[in-house]
Formats: structure tokens, sequence, C-alpha cells
């Protein structure tokens, strides 16, 4: 059954808080450890000693929570008590603050996802990618270097430049030789890339127009969250189903095609003047 | 009073317009009796001028005679129960059957109350028109134009009494009236990519064959494939301008001089049919639940009444039959290009770049009043445009809002435009459709020579066909108003976007 509020649960999971389970919007106290949490791992507006009353449940929350979301300059507060006020605008307040952190969240990770690409040697990200043990992670890349030739790293530098792509983590002292992971995101980049315009349909498509270089931020999105970088992520989003959408249709009119195979028999009578035919002023 | 109208001065009636944008008019309530909603219309200066000089017209001769302005029938509707936001104009307004001709109406579905109308759908049920892309250019078809003209004619049957040329049984028309497109698809007279770039896929699923009368199954059965007389025609167009570089790409229309097809057709004599029987069904439903409207022509029942269901049911079945004559008329129209230029259609790329419906009723979901609500959206006489990213529109077209195909009248150009987030907040994503009627069909007949009007045709270059050449004039560009208008003014007012503008070279006509 969908949960009361669902939204506020979503934006919760998105945020990654541990104790969703748990959440609900008629207790303060859990009211008050999700603020605390998204304070303390995403927001984080106010130093570590100040956060005290935010995350103390009690008489002196409601206050905490009012100074707050003027700080954090929330168009929405209350008065009086957080529990006396009305479920709309508690959950007005809370979608709020939940949104502002979520925005705070995605910042952080596309600037950890940027790092990932630019660092020597993300081993660190590697490991906590991979299923397997960092020994036997270590292992698996150790007998993978014995198959790389000398020269691969080059070759691969080179295409990823000439298709446009960043490219792979450089050698560092650390690993004097190409990094094997690194060398793999690279090379899937260069295989979607040439998947989606090297292809023979790809080259039809573009052929016929079907294919419009579309700057991202151009995209119409029809909406914002009023956080730029938020918009680009839904753009991007979009743009992927989109491109989702597209496949399944051609799928569709292939099978379609295939069908008129056994139904399909077209034909046309007296194609040279039938019946109550107009007759040319010419 | 007379249609629901008092009888005022001029400057009395216009004392309920308020002019809210350089493009946009309200209507007061007041302007006539019972009004739930306010109206508006969209216009530029010249179009005001056809309008204010149109109720002018009626308040002179005391409010009788002929159609009521089309500001009255727009207050009218907004009279209507259960109407919505708005009773809309759109900029190519101009007086019909009770509703006017570029009127767009919602009305609530869930309201008890709220109706459904024949005269907000039209008698030509799901008119429409579609534009066919091929890879040629002005210059492959100069030396070949009259030749391919004539091969046109030759292939799509057109004027009254025509017979379809694609062999149709009764089963087959059941079929066709049920499925739409899908049964053309299924004998292969369609591709899979048109079903794709049609509104509703080219079918409509709420219709029901059983509700359309024997009389309309009798005349639609041999007009299956028929293009008709009166203002429907096949065009063969080419691009004059590209004011949407983008949008015009995602439609496959990359240079200046490209060579389309645009056939404007609808349900022929099936339609009217479906429309006239719902009309006589709908008065006595008006008396039993007692409706009351300021215009007889109003005719209505509830959405929910069994009246109400079994139009609708109806429309759709009439809908098909629509899709299914413009695909049958697409399906000659490839094979004539075919012989002409020795390839086979697949080769010459022609591939329908959309297919719009601009008489219909449909049920939508829009948000009014911050909120979804589903509502049966009247469209009469006007285009559906919905914006980028709208889940009904085909996925080709949702970077760029759907394509509205705007047809000119005879020998002037036509225009595509795509569809706007403003369009869908101000009119129900509705706009235009062609140029709208300036004078009508009997005045054009008595000032204008149908010689002259064929002369004029081909000092501009543009070789016709035409079945009853006596009636050339009531389509003649001096019957209608300035499509170019009508589209600036709808660019203007935000309502959707100028994409393409096409020129004809060759008009086939009944």
């Amino acid at each position: 059954m969908k949960p009361k509020n669902a939204c506020l649960f979503r934006l919760l999971d998105a945020l990654e808080y541990p104790a969703l389970s748990t959440f609900s919007l008629d207790d303060p106290n859990q009211v008050c450890k999700a603020v605390g949490y998204i304070e303390d791992r995403k927001i984080r507006l106010y130093d570590i000693e100040d956060r005290k009353p935010l995350r103390t449940p009690g008489q002196e929350w409601s206050p905490a929570l009012q100074k707050y979301l003027i700080d954090v300059q929330c168009p929405h507060t209350f008065e009086g008590e957080w529990n006396a006020v009305s479920e709309t605008a508690r959950v007005r307040v809370l979608h709020w603050l939940f949104v502002k952190a979520l925005a705070f969240h995605f910042s952080d990770m596309s600037a950890d996802a940027m790092k990932m690409d630019v660092a020597a040697g993300n081993a660190a990200s590697i490991a906590a990618n991979s299923s397997g043990t960092p020994m036997e992670e270590e292992a698996e890349c150790a007998a993978r270097e014995e198959h790389i030739p000398v020269d691969f790293d080059e070759r691969v530098r080179a295409l990823s430049s000439r298709l446009g792509l960043p490219n792979p983590s450089p050698p560092s002292p650390n690993h004097p030789t190409p990094d094997p992971s690194s060398l793999l995101k690279t090379l899937q980049g260069i295989l979607s890339i040439i998947q989606l315009r090297l292809s023979p349909n790809a080259e039809v498509a573009a052929k016929e127009g079907a294919v419009a270089r579309l700057d991202i931020d151009d995209f119409p999105l029809s909406y914002t969250t009023h956080d730029p970088l938020v918009d680009r992520a839904a753009r991007a989003l979009t743009m992927l189903y989109v491109a989702d959408l597209r496949g399944l249709q051609t799928d569709i009119n292939d099978i379609l095609v295939s069908a008129q195979e056994f139904t399909a028999n077209p034909y046309v009578a007296c194609l040279e003047g039938g019946e109550g035919r107009g007759v040319g002023v010419k | 009073m007379a249609n629901g109208s008092v009888v005022r001065t001029f400057e009395e009636e216009m004392g309920f317009l308020h002019r809210e944008t350089p493009t946009r008019f309200r209507i007061d309530k007041g302007c006539v009796p019972n009004m739930k909603v306010e109206g508006a219309f969209y216009v530029n200066t010249k179009l005001e001028e056809l309008m204010f000089a149109e109720l002018k017209q009626h308040t002179t001769a005391g409010g009788v005679g002929g159609f009521l302005p089309a500001v009255k029938q727009i207050a009218n509707v907004a009279a209507l129960p259960g109407i919505v936001g708005r009773s809309i104009g759109l900029p190519d307004v101009h007086s019909g059957y009770g509703f006017a001709i570029g009127n767009v109406a919602a009305f609530a579905v869930a309201d008890t109350e709220a109706i459904v109308s024949p005269g907000g759908v039209g008698f030509d049920i799901n008119c429409g028109v579609r534009l066919i892309r091929t890879n040629l250019t002005e210059e492959d078809v100069r030396g070949k134009r009259e030749e391919l003209t004539q091969s046109l004619f030759d292939h799509i049957p057109v004027g009254v009494g025509s017979k379809g040329v694609i062999p149709t049984s009764a089963a087959d028309l059941e079929a066709a009236l049920e499925m739409g497109m899908d049964w053309s698809l299924r004998e292969g007279y369609a591709w899979a990519e048109d079903n794709e770039h049609c509104e509703e896929n080219g079918r409509m699923r709420q219709a029901d064959p059983t509700k359309v009368g024997m009389r309309a199954k009798k005349r639609g059965l041999p007009q299956l494939g028929t293009l008709g007389a009166g203002n429907h025609y096949a065009e063969i167009q080419v691009v004059e301008e590209i004011h949407d570089p983008r949008a015009a790409a995602r439609m496959g229309i990359d240079q200046i001089g490209q060579v389309c097809v645009m056939i404007h057709s609808g349900s022929r004599g099936l339609g009217h049919q479906v429309a006239t029987d719902a009309l006589v069904e709908m008065e006595r439903a008006m008396a039993r639940d007692g409706i009351l409207t300021n215009d007889r022509q109003l005719a209505c029942a509830r959405i929910q009444s069994p009246e109400g269901q079994n139009y609708l049911a109806a429309m759709a079945a009439a809908a098909n039959f629509a899709w299914v004559n413009r695909s049958s008329m697409t399906f000659l129209t490839r094979q004539a290009f075919a012989k002409m230029f020795e390839a086979t259609p697949d080769d010459l790329d022609m591939h329908v770049i959309y297919d719009v419906s601009h008489n219909i009723a449909k049920v939508e979901e829009h948000m009014y009043q911050g909120r979804p609500k589903t509502l049966l959206v009247h469209r009469k006489g006007s285009t559906r445009a919905f914006p980028p990213n709208h889940p009904l529109i085909p996925v080709d077209y949702q970077f760029t809002g759907q394509p509205v195909l705007i047809g000119g009248t005879m020998g002037t150009c036509s225009y595509v435009l795509t569809g706007t987030d403003k369009g869908l907040e101000e009119t129900f994503g509705s706009t235009c459709h062609g140029a709208g009627r300036a004078q009508s069909r009997n005045k054009s007949r008595k000032t204008l020579e149908y010689t002259e009007v064929l002369a004029a045709l081909e000092e501009k270059g543009i070789s016709i066909r035409v079945a009853s050449p006596k009636l050339v004039m009531e389509e003649a560009p001096e019957s209608y108003k300035d499509v170019t208008q009508v589209v600036d003014t709808c660019h203007e007012a935000g309502i959707s976007r100028k994409a393409i503008k096409l020129r004809p070279i060759a008009v086939v006509k009944g």
C-alpha cells in the first residue's frame, strides 16, 4: 500500500536516510531525527556544535526548527508547537527542506563524480563499487594487467580524444602502469558512442535527420526544480528515457512490419479513372 | 430575446469586451445570459477589425438573420453546463453551427451536469490535415509538375459523389470504424510509422461501430478513401521558410524547396450523418433532462447520459473512419509519386510528418486550478497543440512539441507550428486550424468568377485539378482570412510556435 505522504518517503529514500522504515510525520521525535540527519549530512548550514538544539527532541525543538527555517531561507514557517501545526503545513515545510537537502546531495555526488574522473588512481572507488573483497579486486586487476599491451593505454587515449570523451586516468607514481578499471570505463564510453553515433542504424538515422544534436541546456524541461544542477540532471534523465522509448517504438514497428507479411494484401481497383472521378480543367 | 442574446447597441456590446493582452480579449459574464465562465478570444489588430465588424453588422441588423457573430457564439458556449476555464476563440474563429469554428471548450467529465455537444465537434468529424514529406526538391519536380498533379488527381478520388478505389466490404467498414488506422496497417495501406505520427495513433479506442447508424454506414462505405469537396484538398507543397531549424530537422525537413504533400479531408458523409443523428437524439435528451441553452443549435446531452455516451462512441468511430480515409489517400499518393519518379515510396522517404484532427472532442487530463482534472475538450476548427514532454505526443517530437499543421486556403501558404507550455495553460493545449472563413460561400459565389480564380492560381505558378471548377470561388483566398495573420497571432500570443512555412505548387480539389 502506498504510505501516507509518499513524496516525503521518496525524498528521504533518495537522501539515503537510514531510519526510513520508522519515519512518521506524526511522531515529532522521528521528524527531529530526520531534520537532524539532513542538516548533519546534506545541508550543513550550522557548525557542528550549533546543531545540537535541532537534533534534540523536546520543548526547545520547535523554536530551534523555526530559527533553522529562517536561517536556511525556507519560504514556509510555522508558529507555536510543531505538533499543533496542520498536517498540510508540516508536509509543506518538510517537503521544502528535503528537496533543498536533495539539491545539496546531488551537488555533493556530482562533485565526487568529477573528482573520480580527474583523480589519479581511484582505487578506493573501485573497491567501493566492487562486490568482491579489496584483496580479490587487487588480484583481478593484476591478472588483467598482464594482458594489456604496452601501448594499449596510448591507443585508448587517442580514440577517446577523437570521440571527444574524457581521457582515462593517467599513470601515477602509485600506478605506473595504466589503471585497468579506468581504461575499462573509457572503453565502455567509447562503445556507447560507437553504438549511438557510428553504427549502421545510427548513420541511416543521421541521414534521415532523425538525429539532431542537442545541447542539454537547450532541452525544454517544462518544469523547474529551482536548482540548475538538478534541472540538468532531470534533463539528462528525460533524454535517456526518450532514447529508450525510441528504441522500444522501433522494436514495436519492426514487429508490426513482420506481422504485415501475413495480414497485408493492399489492392487498388480501377486506378485509371473510376466512377465519380473529377475531370481536370487542363 | 432571440438566440439568447439581448438586442444592444454596438457600444453596449463592446462594454463586455476587454483587452487583456495585445493579442487577447476577455468576454465578461453578462454578454449573454447564464454565462458560467468568461469567454476569451485571440486576435491581432487586423483580425480584430474583422471580429468587430461582424459584431457591428449583427447589432445594426438588430440581432436578426444569419449565424450569430463569433463573439456571441463563444459567449453562448460559456453558458453551457459544466464548462470549465474559459470558452476560447482562436484567431481564425468565425461563425459556425452553434459553436463558432475556432472555438475550444472543456467540460469536467466528473461533473454530472457537464455536457457533450455535436455542435462543438462539427459535422465533419475528425476533419484534419496530414503532411507527408519527400526527399525531392522543387528542382526535381519542376519539369514534371503538371504530370504529377494529373497523376495525383487520377489516383485520389475527388469531388461530390466520388467513390473509393480501395475495395471495402461492409465487414471491412465495421473493422475500420473500430480499429481506425490499425485496420489500414493490418491491410497494408499504412506504414507502422504512420500510426506513430498521428494523434491518438490513428485509433480512438472508445469507438463502437454499433452506435453508428445504418444510414451513416451506407453513406460512408463507398466514400472511404475519397477526398470529398468543399475546402478539402491534396496539395503538393514546397518548404518556403524554416523558422525553427531544430523542430524542422526532427520532422525530416532540412532544406528550403523540399517537397511535401498535404492532405486535408475528414469523415465524409459518415461523419455528417453521425452528427445529424446525434442532434436529433440530443434534442430529446435536453427536453428530458431540462438542459437549457442560449441557442437551439447548441443541442447537447450530459456526458454521462446514454445519449452523450452513444455520441462519443459514434464520434470516435467516425474519427477512426477519417483516419482510415486519410491513410488510404496517403497510400494512393505514395503510389502516384512512386510511379512518377520510378522509385519506391520508401526510397522517396514519404513518411507522415504528422496528422492532426481539427474537429473532435477528446477526454484529456489537464491541470485545472492547480490540480489534475479529467476534461472533455471540444475542439471545433481548432488543433491540439501539446508542448514538449507531453506524454501524448510521439517520442520523435518529445523535444520539440507536437507538430501542428495549419492548412492555408487554396493557393496560399500553409504552416507547421509546434505546441507550447503556454498553450497548454491558456487554451487547453489548442491553437488555430487554418485561415478561417471571412465571407460566406454564397457571397463568394456572387462576387467572384471561377475563371478569374483559376487564372490567378496559374499566374502564381500553381497547377490545379478540380472536380467542380464552378465552385472553386467558394474556396478562393479572398473568401478567407489571411492565414499568415492567423498564424502570427498564435505565435505572438505564445500558444504555438512557427516552425515551417510551405508554399503550394499543385492543388487537387473536389
